[in-house]
């Protein structure tokens, strides 16, 4: 089930009603429990045995490890459920690349082997929730979080149906904590998770899907014939469209839960407006984002152990970073730009304090323009179908002219007026949160604001896509 | 470990909730409310978008196992010239579920339905000449072909959404994909103008109405019969031995199980007629194709009761005729369907 569909509302209502009604706490969980089983069943029902398996299995660990002081027995236990999700994740989603990469390999020596595709079935948010029983696992283990006694609030962190398919990735501490209280939305709290997922919706359905969409896919649907300007577009009209998609997403999985009382993580945080790649991933899917960084980059020393090791590390997390978006090579390479990416502006950082650059004032805007750029330069990667495909793009980007052979101008000329919007709006907003604008927004204007959207959102053109990252 | 969690209470914009929402809520009404209006007062209704999901509803809506359902299939005119309600009463059966897509081949179709194990029903073909007994390459692929993988792949989930949606286009005309705020639809008003009330509406059964009365007939009419001779390009005979090879083998595998196929030539008229007749002998395609598969046979020109019906521009039956030729075809199907003495004994 997706946001963007009458069922979801129809879904949505019936919850909402559930959840408002005189009820023991516990009886409301498992209601919620239970919708997001139904949520997560009406895309592939026997997915939801897995689900239900990674939460038994993940609850059952973590309170072993809890009861246990004996070091050994909990880094094995750690080892092996960290393990067993891993394994199951690697199984679904790297099984078929996996089995890929050994056939070319060994073609490349000469031996030719061709086995049996493996058609594996991908469930749909293993990613997220892989990460976030991961987390859990590692707190209890660094005895950060003790062990949660309730079943139902474990099994409800892990398959809360606004998070569950393509995040935010929710943090057990952020989550647990609120199944322990009875939880209904305050009005400040329903109105604005109203807000969020009408904002979301439009986002998605309006201006990623009926916008920015169609001109992405003439351009990459065709990257032989991209002129410059075809591919310059295309590649920017792409970046408001995974933006303004996976935003819209977050916008969604948070305004859903707000309305049932409770708190997700923000993902997004203007995130255009970028000074620099490490500002760039502290605001564009800060969920993963802040993961990796915790259980990974950190683990691996972070930037405690040297200038050349921290490099490595930064390297090597943006490489995962990549791979855990897709199995293929063009997601370890779009990962491996951005590390390249974070270990150059290490670079340019300590040039410019050794040329006192940093206190010059007006190079704020310039060097979000360049980190802009520079991130639309690895979407090429992203998006594209094939390294070939990408090759195509990336070569037209670099030859300049001033003809269009995919678009017409005023396709072209949409997709600079959203871009434009979008980074003007980003840049205006970048030391604000969305919170504290609208709150200096007078109600009146914000019910016409609203009233735009939902009249936005009804006449839409209606062309119903997938979110991008429920492919991940 | 907790990351920096947000939305909670002290950071949501304060204000009345209640009041802004209620008044969001009634501005976002009146316009489009006002919309819906001029739409109406420009004569624009409520229309039914004919997908691939409404084909896959009808299509979950065929009975296994029932020898008396009956679908059509075919192109467009059958899908403007037969109403399911009138042919269920002229049959005395269920109203027929309408698998008829406008502008393609339903060849995919009949593969679909002839390998389907649990179907023995009543499999109505639509045989437009143009379509049918042309270079094989009409017969495959197409909207038809993706409207049964679609089918395949169809979920409870996608049917229910369908449905809903359904509701909606039923009642607003605010639901016309042409009136959408799209960049291509403004493009289009800009270049064109509104777009004007459309003459075929398709009903909830996926049948369609033409009102020939709301068009230029004339041009209709030569555009149509322009269209026709470009399209009408017959297959060679090697090309149309294989055809024929093919849909024996798919009209056999269905009467195996209990079923039948009856073919039908729906009625065309004037240019549309002599293109028709002089490119696609009777005795070359029709005949052949009745002799060879052991179908039943209806060519409109054999009855006289079909015959009368003319279509407006050539090809299609206007919605004032398609239902007394139903009635018509019904009476024309019943004998021919009503089972065997022997069979009853």
């Amino acid at each position: 089930m997706v946001f963007n569909s009458l069922t979801f509302a129809v879904f949505f209502a019936a919850v909402l009603a559930v959840h408002a009604l005189p009820l023991p706490w516990s009886w409301r969980k498992l209601n919620l429990l239970l919708a997001s089983y139904l949520f997560y069943a009406a895309w592939n029902p026997p997915f939801v045995l897995l689900l239900i398996l990674a939460a038994v299995v993940d609850y059952y660990l973590a309170h072993w490890m809890g009861r246990t002081d004996r070091p050994g027995v909990r880094r094995g236990l750690l080892v092996f459920s960290i393990s067993l999700n891993l394994g199951l994740l690697s199984y679904f989603k790297y099984g078929q690349f996996l089995l890929d990469n050994c056939v070319a390999a060994l073609a490349a020596v000469g031996v030719h082997y061709q086995p049996p595709r493996a058609d594996i079935l991908l469930p749909l948010g293993i990613s997220f929730y892989t990460f976030e029983t991961i987390s859990y696992l590692i707190d209890v283990y660094r005895r950060r979080l003790a062990p949660w006694r309730s079943f139902i609030d474990y099994a409800l962190f892990l398959t809360f149906f606004p998070h569950l398919v393509a995040g935010p990735i929710v943090r057990a501490g952020d989550f647990l904590p609120q199944c322990a209280v009875p939880r209904r939305a305050t009005p400040a709290q329903f109105g604005w998770g109203l807000c969020l997922l009408t904002v979301g919706l439009c986002e998605k359905v309006v201006v990623a899907d009926g916008l920015l969409a169609p001109i992405v896919d003439i351009v990459y649907g065709a990257t032989d014939r991209a002129t410059f300007a075809d591919a310059w577009i295309g590649t920017l009209a792409f970046s408001g469209q995974i933006f303004f998609d996976f935003s819209g997403y977050s916008l969604c999985g948070i305004g859903a839960a707000l309305c049932l009382g409770f708190v997700l993580n923000d993902n997004f945080r203007f995130p255009y407006a970028a000074v620099g790649f490490s500002d760039f991933w502290q605001r564009w899917h800060i969920s993963l984002s802040s993961w990796l960084r915790d259980y990974l980059y950190i683990p691996l020393g972070g930037n405690r152990r040297g200038p050349r090791r921290t490099l490595i590390n930064l390297l090597l997390t943006m490489l995962l970073g990549g791979l855990w978006h897709g199995a293929a090579w063009r997601f370890v390479a779009w990962g491996a730009l951005h590390g390249l990416y974070l270990v150059g502006q290490r670079g340019v950082e300590s040039l410019a304090r050794r040329w006192r650059l940093t206190q010059v004032p007006g190079l704020a805007a310039p060097a979000a323009l360049v980190t802009y750029l520079l991130v639309c330069v690895a979407w090429v990667f992203f998006r594209a179908e094939s390294f070939n495909a990408a090759g195509d793009l990336l070569r037209a980007m670099a030859r300049p002219t001033a003809t269009f052979d995919l678009l017409v101008r005023s396709q072209a000329a949409l997709a600079l007026a959203v871009v434009a919007f979008m980074l003007i709006g980003q840049w205006h907003l970048r030391r604000r949160s969305l919170e504290a604008w609208v709150a200096a927004v007078p109600w009146w204007a914000r019910s016409a604001a609203l009233a735009l959207l939902i009249v936005a959102l009804v006449l839409a053109p209606g062309d119903t896509r997938a979110f991008i990252y429920f492919q991940f | 470990m907790p990351s920096s969690t947000s939305n909670s209470d002290a950071r949501l914009p304060a204000g009345p909730w209640a009041r802004t929402w209620l008044v969001a809520l009634l501005l976002a009404g009146a316009t489009l409310g006002g919309y819906e209006g001029a739409l109406r007062w420009r004569g624009l209704r409520p229309h039914i978008t004919d997908d691939a999901g409404l084909w896959s509803l009808a299509r979950s809506r065929v009975r296994p196992h029932d020898p008396d359902q009956v679908v059509i299939i075919g192109a467009s005119r059958a899908q403007l010239g037969l109403q399911p309600a009138a042919l269920a009463a002229a049959l005395g059966t269920r109203p027929p579920v309408q698998l008829a897509v406008s502008g393609s081949s339903c060849m995919p179709v009949l593969r679909d339905l002839s390998a389907s194990r649990d179907f023995r029903g009543i499999v109505l073909v639509d045989v437009t000449p143009y379509v049918f007994f042309n270079t094989p390459q009409h017969l495959d692929g197409g909207v038809q072909a993706e409207f049964v993988r679609q089918y395949a792949a169809h979920s409870v989930l996608a049917a229910v959404e369908r449905r809903l949606r359904l509701a909606l286009e039923r009642r607003f005309a605010v639901q016309l994909p042409e009136v959408r705020l799209s960049w291509r639809n403004l493009y289009r008003w800009y270049q064109r103008g509104f777009p004007a009330p459309r003459y075929v509406e398709t009903r909830p059964d996926r049948s369609e109405n033409a009102d020939y009365a709301r068009i230029d007939l004339a041009r209709a009419a030569a555009d149509r019969a322009r269209d026709t001779a470009a399209s009408a390009r017959p297959a060679a005979p090697a090309e149309w031995q294989a055809a024929l090879a093919e849909l024996r083998a798919l009209v056999g595998r269905i009467q195996a199980r209990g079923g039948r196929v009856v073919f039908l030539r729906m009625p065309v008229s004037g240019a549309v007629r002599a293109i028709e007749d002089e490119r696609y002998p009777r005795d070359v395609f029709w005949d052949a194709l009745i002799r060879e598969t052991g179908a039943l046979g209806v060519n409109f020109t054999d009855f006289p009761t079909l015959a009368q019906f003319t279509c407006p521009e050539g090809s299609h039956l206007d919605y004032r005729d398609a239902e007394p030729f139903s009635q018509a075809l019904g009476a024309v199907l019943q004998p021919l369907l009503r089972p065997p003495a022997y069979a009853a004994r």
